[in-house]
C-alpha cells in the first residue's frame, strides 16, 4: 500500500520537494553521533561507559534514520510498521542515557535493581507500542500516523523523557557535591549536554508532533530542531575527551570533532540555492579544512608530549623505587659488615689496654707509643662501627628508644666532664653553664640522649682548633622546652651549610681544612634519634671562622 | 555457565527479547494481516454532496474537494492488493460488501467549511 500523493524516493533517503531542513538536521547529527560513538567504542570495546555511548548513538541515529525513510518515502505498510518505533526509540534513548549517568559518575554499572526499574519504565512501550493502544491506524492521503496514535503510549514515553531529565539532574547534582574540582567541569559539561538532548529531542518533538495531530501545523517539520541536541550533546562528548581525555581518546577525538564539523559545514551544500551561497559554503569548508587539520596536528603534538612525560613520570617512580631498594641492601651490607668487624675489633682495644696497663710485662717507650697509637684507632674504628650500626638500624626502624625521666642538666654536665679530658689534650677549654627554670627533667631515652651529646660535642672538638667549647644548658617554661647549647669557637660555616651536614656522610665544605677524621654521620644519627623523641637537632653559626652552635631540643617534662 | 551469563545480562537479554518481540509483532500486525485502519481522502462532487475543500495556494487555483474515508487495511489490501492506487475502485469509496468502512461527508458546523453546490441559491453551506 503505497501514499498516492508522494512520489517514490531514490536510494531510501532522497526525494524531491522536501523540507530544506530535512538533510541538515538528520544528516550531520546522526554522522556526528556515530563518529564519535564508534571511536569512543572502538578504543575500549569492554568498557560499560563507552558501550553505553554507541547504544545512545546508535539508538539516536535508527531514529533518524526511520524518520528521513518516512519523510522521504512512500510506502504506507512500511511506514505504518515503523511508527511504534518512534516511541520505542525515544524511550529507550532516555533509559539509556540515565543509565549512561550514572555509570559516568560512579564508573561502575548500576545494581540489578536500577536495571529492574529500567525494565519496568520500558516494559509498557515495548508491549503496547505496535497494538491499537500505541498506533490503530495511517493515513495514506497525508502519510503519516499522527491522527491514529494513542495518547496514552505517547504521553508515557514523553513522560519517561522528563522522568529520565529529572533522574539525571539529581543524579548530577549529588555527583557534583561530592566531586573534585576536575572531575566537577566534566560532570557540568556532560550534564548540560545530555540534559539539553533530552530537553530538546523530547520536548520539540511532543509538541510539535501534539500540534501537527491537532492540525495546527501543516507538517511535523519543526520537530527537526530537536535533532540539533544530538550534535551539541556529542560537541560536549568531544570537549570531554579532548580536554579531561575522559575516553582515553583525545587524538582519535579531535579528528572526530574536525570531520563532523567538516559534515555540518558541507551539510549546507543541501540547501543551498544560489552560487554565492555555494561559493561561500565551499570557502568555509575549505577554511574548516585547514583550521581542522592545524587543530589536529596540534592536539596529537600536545598528546605525544603529555605521552612521553607520563612515561618519563613511571620510569622515574621506578628508578626512585629500585634506588631506595640499593639503600636498604647498602644499610644491610653495612650492618652485616660492622658486626663482624666488632668482634675483632674488641679484642684489639682489650688486648692494647692490657699492654698498657702493663699486663704482659713493662713495654719500651717505642713499644708504649705504638700501642697507644693502636689502642686510639681501634677506638676510633669502633666509634665509627657504632655510627654505621646507628645508622642502618634508624634506617631500618630497628633503633629502639626506652622513654624515661630524667634530668638532662645533669646529664649535660655529666658529658661535659667526660669529655673535658679529651678536649683538654686538643688544647680546648671545655666549660659548662645553665640557666635554668624548672629542674629540666625530659622523658627521653638516657642513653640516645648521652648519644647525642656525645657526638655533638665530639664535633665541635674536631672542628675547634683553639679556644673554648661551652656546654649551656637553660630551659623555656612557656614553651616547654629544655635546651643545651654546644658553643665552640671553631671553624663555622656558611648559612647554606646548616642543614646540608645533618645529612648522611655530609661534611662542612671546609671541613678538609682542618686536617680532622670523619664519617660524616654523628651529626645525621644526632638529629635522626631526637627527632624520635620529639626533639630537634639544629646548628646555627655567624660564618666561617665564627664558629658554631649546635642546639640539643627536647620536651620538658612538667 | 551460559545461565550465570544470562544472570548476570538478565537486562540486555530481556531488553533484546521485548524489542524483537515488538519488532515482529508490529510486522505481524502491519504488514502481515494489516490490522489496522486507514484514513484517506476520496473525491467527492459537491453538486451532489457536501464536501471539504483542500487548497495548495490562497487564490485556490486547483480546489480539490474531498470527502473521508476510515476503513481496515486489511480489507482495502483484499480488494486493491499490489493495484495501482488509481487503478482500484476500492480507492474511490466504500465497496458493497465491504465491513467497517465509512465515508464521511462534510457537516456544517462552526468549526467546518462544507462546499455544497446542489443548492443554486448558495454555493457554501
Amino acid at each position: 500500500m503505497l501514499c498516492y500523493l508522494y512520489e517514490a524516493p531514490k536510494y531510501l533517503f532522497f526525494a524531491q520537494d522536501l523540507p530544506d531542513l530535512l538533510y541538515y538536521s538528520h544528516i550531520p547529527s546522526a554522522i556526528v553521533a556515530l563518529l564519535i560513538g564508534f571511536i569512543v567504542f572502538f578504543k575500549s570495546p569492554k568498557a560499560l561507559l563507552n558501550r553505553l555511548l554507541l547504544l545512545i548513538s546508535l539508538t539516536f541515529t535508527s531514529w533518524v534514520a526511520l524518520s528521513l525513510l518516512v519523510w522521504a518515502g512512500n510506502n504506507a505498510t512500511l511506514f505504518a510498521f515503523i511508527w511504534p518505533f518512534f516511541g520505542i526509540l525515544a524511550a529507550l534513548l532516555s533509559v539509556f542515557c540515565i543509565y549512561f549517568t550514572y555509570v559516568f559518575v560512579r564508573k561502575q554499572d548500576v545494581s540489578a535493581s536500577i536495571k529492574g526499574i529500567f525494565l519496568l519504565m520500558l516494559l509498557p512501550v515495548l508491549l503496547f507500542s505496535h497494538t491499537d493502544i500505541g498506533v490503530s491506524g495511517f493515513n495514506i492521503s497525508y502519510c503519516d500516523a499522527f491522527m491514529f496514535e494513542g495518547m496514552l503510549i505517547k504521553n508515557y514515553y514523553n513522560a519517561l523523557g522528563f522522568i529520565a531529565m529529572s533522574w539525571i539532574l539529581v543524579i548530577l547534582i549529588r555527583a557534583y557535591r561530592k566531586a573534585e574540582s576536575e572531575m566537577k567541569t566534566q560532570i557540568l559539561l556532560m550534564g548540560i549536554g545530555i540534559e539539553f538532548f533530552l530537553l530538546s529531542f523530547i520536548s520539540v518533538i511532543y509538541i510539535v508532533t501534539q500540534l501537527t495531530a491537532l492540525g495546527y501545523f501543516e507538517n511535523s517539520s519543526l520537530e527537526f530542531y530537536a535533532l540539533f541536541g544530538m550534535t551539541f550533546f556529542m560537541m560536549m562528548m568531544g570537549v570531554l575527551i579532548v580536554r579531561f581525555n575522559t575516553f582515553n581518546i583525545a587524538a582519535h577525538a579531535s579528528q572526530g570533532l574536525v570531520i563532523s564539523l567538516l559534515v555540518l559545514v558541507g551539510s549546507q551544500f543541501t540547501f543551498t540555492t544560489t552560487v554565492t551561497s555555494t561559493i561561500l559554503t565551499s570557502v568555509t569548508l575549505l577554511l574548516t579544512t585547514i583550521a581542522g587539520l592545524i587543530i589536529v596536528r596540534s592536539v596529537k603534538r600536545e598528546i605525544r608530549q603529555r605521552e612521553e612525560i607520563e612515561q618519563l613520570a613511571v620510569k622515574l617512580k621506578k628508578a626512585n623505587v629500585r634506588l631506595k631498594e640499593l639503600d636498604q641492601m647498602k644499610s644491610e651490607f653495612v650492618s652485616i659488615a660492622s658486626h663482624q668487624l666488632r668482634s675483632p675489633l674488641t679484642s684489639i682495644r682489650g688486648y692494647a689496654s692490657m699492654l698498657l696497663e702493663g699486663s704482659y710485662g713493662k713495654l719500651s717507650e717505642k713499644a708504649n707509643s705504638a700501642v697507644e697509637r693502636i689502642s686510639e684507632s681501634s677506638t676510633y674504628m669502633a666509634s665509627s662501627i657504632e655510627d654505621y650500626l646507628n645508622v642502618s638500624r634508624i634506617e631500618a626502624g630497628n633503633m629502639k628508644y626506652e622513654l624515661t625521666d630524667f634530668n638532662l642538666r645533669d646529664e649535660a654536665e655529666h658529658v661535659a666532664d667526660d669529655k673535658r679530658q679529651e678536649a683538654m689534650k686538643k688544647g680546648l677549654l671545655v666549660t659548662f653553664k645553665s640557666d635554668m627554670d624548672k629542674h629540666g627533667i625530659v622523658n627521653a631515652d638516657i642513653g640516645k640522649t648521652r648519644q647525642i651529646l656525645h657526638n655533638l660535642i665530639n664535633n665541635s672538638i674536631k672542628y675547634t682548633p683553639r679556644g673554648t667549647i661551652t656546654i649551656f644548658a637553660h630551659d623555656d617554661k612557656k614553651k616547654k622546652k629544655m635546651y643545651v647549647d654546644i658553643i665552640d669557637s671553631g671553624i663555622g660555616m656558611k648559612a647554606d651549610e646548616l642543614d646540608d651536614i645533618f645529612g648522611k656522610f655530609e661534611r662542612a665544605h671546609n671541613a678538609n681544612e682542618t686536617n680532622v677524621t670523619g664519617t660524616g654521620l654523628g651529626l645525621f644519627v644526632a638529629r635522626k634519634m631526637a627527632r624520635e623523641m620529639k626533639g630537634e637537632v639544629t646548628a646555627h653559626s655567624d660564618g666561617v671562622g665564627h664558629g658554631s652552635t649546635f642546639r640539643l631540643e627536647l620536651p620538658l617534662h612538667m | 555457565m551460559f545461565l550465570s551469563y544470562l544472570q548476570k545480562n538478565f537486562f540486555w537479554f530481556t531488553l533484546v527479547l521485548l524489542t524483537i518481540f515488538a519488532t515482529g509483532a508490529s510486522y505481524v500486525k502491519f504488514v502481515s494481516i494489516h490490522d489496522y485502519t486507514i484514513y484517506d481522502e476520496i473525491e467527492c462532487d459537491p453538486y451532489t454532496a457536501s464536501c471539504f475543500l483542500y487548497c495548495e495556494d490562497e487564490e485556490c487555483t486547483e480546489p480539490f474537494y474531498y470527502a473521508e474515508i476510515i476503513r481496515q487495511a486489511n480489507n482495502y489490501v483484499a480488494y486493491c492488493g499490489s493495484t495501482d492506487y488509481f487503478d482500484c475502485d476500492a480507492s474511490y469509496g466504500c465497496m458493497e460488501e465491504e465491513s467497517e468502512c465509512e465515508v464521511t461527508f462534510c457537516e456544517s458546523s462552526p468549526e467546518s467549511e462544507c462546499y455544497s453546490f446542489s443548492d443554486i441559491n448558495s454555493n457554501q453551506n
